[in-house]
This record gives structure tokens, sequence and C-alpha cells, in this order.
């Protein structure tokens, strides 16, 4: 059986969590839409792709399953993943899709729905993202 | 009587352990120009925690947004949290990660009135420059 874990989830977004503690950083992303799906894009592209590139293979299949896994099952909340990161902007009103353009930028368009999420079992283990450095 | 008189020394060591880490917090944060202490430190109250996630007023005053909004329930607490985040973020070179701390650690709201968690084990840690940003109980 294969595992998926939804923290591979608020793993990737570490570039941005946490930040809505940061005053400076609150001021930064001020106008910041995040239903635009070209600025969301944008800064996927500046903050998190970067930072995904840089992961081992196995954290990048790890996260590539949790998302195309979670997009298709609905078995999690995305507004809940997205509020729980303290990111440093509004929530968008459509929270899973802001996670699809996040798919469309680390994976390139490829299409989640091919998971088969039967073969998967959760395994929500907050500590996993880190202990695979 | 002798037992009366070792509970109170006991529970006059724990305010002294209390009061030590919260001045520990407080330097440590200071030296870090970080924010732990002041938005998610057990010396904030519900009702800070409770308008920061429905106005974004911070427990510190600042205007952000309306997110989670959550407080350890001791400085010792905290503290032992902040051990933990240093030891994985010197191990691992990670700047930002969630760890559980393997007991209840923590409380607070959801944004946008959507309800209170009253207890996490889970922690987020964000370092910036090598310094800690931030720290605080992960409630959703």
């Amino acid at each position: 059986m294969n595992f998926v874990n939804r923290y591979f989830i608020d793993d990737v977004l570490s570039p941005l969590s946490g930040l809505a503690d940061s005053d400076e950083d609150v001021k930064q992303y001020k106008h910041f839409q995040s239903d635009n799906e070209n600025q969301v894009k944008a800064l996927f592209h500046e903050k998190i792709k970067p930072a995904f590139d840089y992961k081992n293979d196995n954290i990048k299949i790890k996260t590539k399953n949790a998302l195309a896994f979670y997009l298709v099952s609905d078995k999690v909340n995305f507004a809940s993943i997205f509020h729980s990161n303290l990111l440093p902007f509004q929530s968008p009103k459509n929270p899973k899709l802001f996670f699809v353009w996040l798919w469309e930028v680390l994976f390139d368009f490829e299409n989640y729905n091919l998971i088969d999420i039967k073969s998967f079992s959760e395994n929500n283990d907050i500590d996993e993202p880190w202990r695979l450095l | 009587m002798r037992t009366r008189t070792t509970a109170g020394a006991i529970t006059k060591l724990e305010k002294s352990i209390e009061d030590l880490a919260g001045k520990f917090l407080k330097t440590s944060q200071k030296l870090d120009d970080g924010h732990y202490l002041s938005k998610h430190g057990a010396q904030t109250t519900l009702g800070q925690q409770f308008r920061r996630s429905i106005t974004g007023i911070a427990p510190d005053g600042s205007k952000g947004i309306a997110v989670n909004s959550s407080r350890f329930f001791s400085n010792n607490l905290q503290y032992d949290a902040l051990k933990k985040a240093v030891q994985i973020f010197e191990s691992t070179g990670k700047k930002s990660f969630s760890f559980s701390m393997e007991k209840p650690v923590g409380e607070g709201f959801l944004s946008g009135g959507r309800g209170f968690v009253g207890s996490t084990q889970n922690v987020q840690a964000v370092f910036k420059n090598g310094k800690l940003l931030t720290l605080y109980p992960k409630i959703e």
C-alpha cells in the first residue's frame, strides 16, 4: 500500500508560511490578489517552484502524490491548509483553485486525475517532511 | 504540614521556572527581531487571539490579515517548542517546517469566526536570515 500525507502540501507552501506574522511581508503583499491566476502563478514561479525543485526526489514524489490525491478525492479542506499556514495575503474565494494552479506550476499541466486514489491510504504525519531531509 | 510546605515550594519553583522561560523568550524574540512571543505567547489573552482571527489586529497591536490565531498554554511549552525548532533547523537547514510536540501545547481561533480549537500538539516554525521569525501552535 502507498501512503499520502497532506503535510507535504503544507510543506510545499513553506517559503510563504508564517509570513502573516511579519509586518514587512504583510505590507509587501498588501495588493496581492489570491484569486488572480496570473498573480498567483507568478508568485509560485518566484517563491515556491525554486524551493520545490531543490528538494530531493523522494519529497517531490510524496508532494506530487499528496497534491494529486487530495485534488481528486476532495478528502481535505483546502481552505484549512491555506489558513493553517498563515500566508501573508487574503485567502482566495476558491481555495481549491489556488492549489490547482500550484499543481500546474509545479507539474507543468500533467493531469492529476490520472492518480489511482484507491491505491493510496492516508498517513498524515506532520514530522515526515522534515525527517526526510 | 510538611506535605503542604513541599507542595507550596513546588508551586513557587514552577512559577519561577515559568517566569524564567518568559524572560528567555522575551530576550530571544528581541535578538531574533521575531514575533513569536508578542503574537503567540502565553501572556496574550483569548480575547486578543479572537480579535486577530476576526479583524487581523494582532495581540501586539499590529494590523495584518485575519488568520488562524493561536497562543501557547505556557512560557515553558513555548520554550520547549523553540528548543525543538532550533534543533530541527540546525540539523536539517530547513527554514520553515511543522512539527509535533507530542503533547498539547496551545489553543486558538480559526480565522473568520470558524471556531475555537482547544488543544493542539502541532507547531509551525519559520526562520528568516538564520533567526526565528515566528513560532506558533498550528491549530488546523
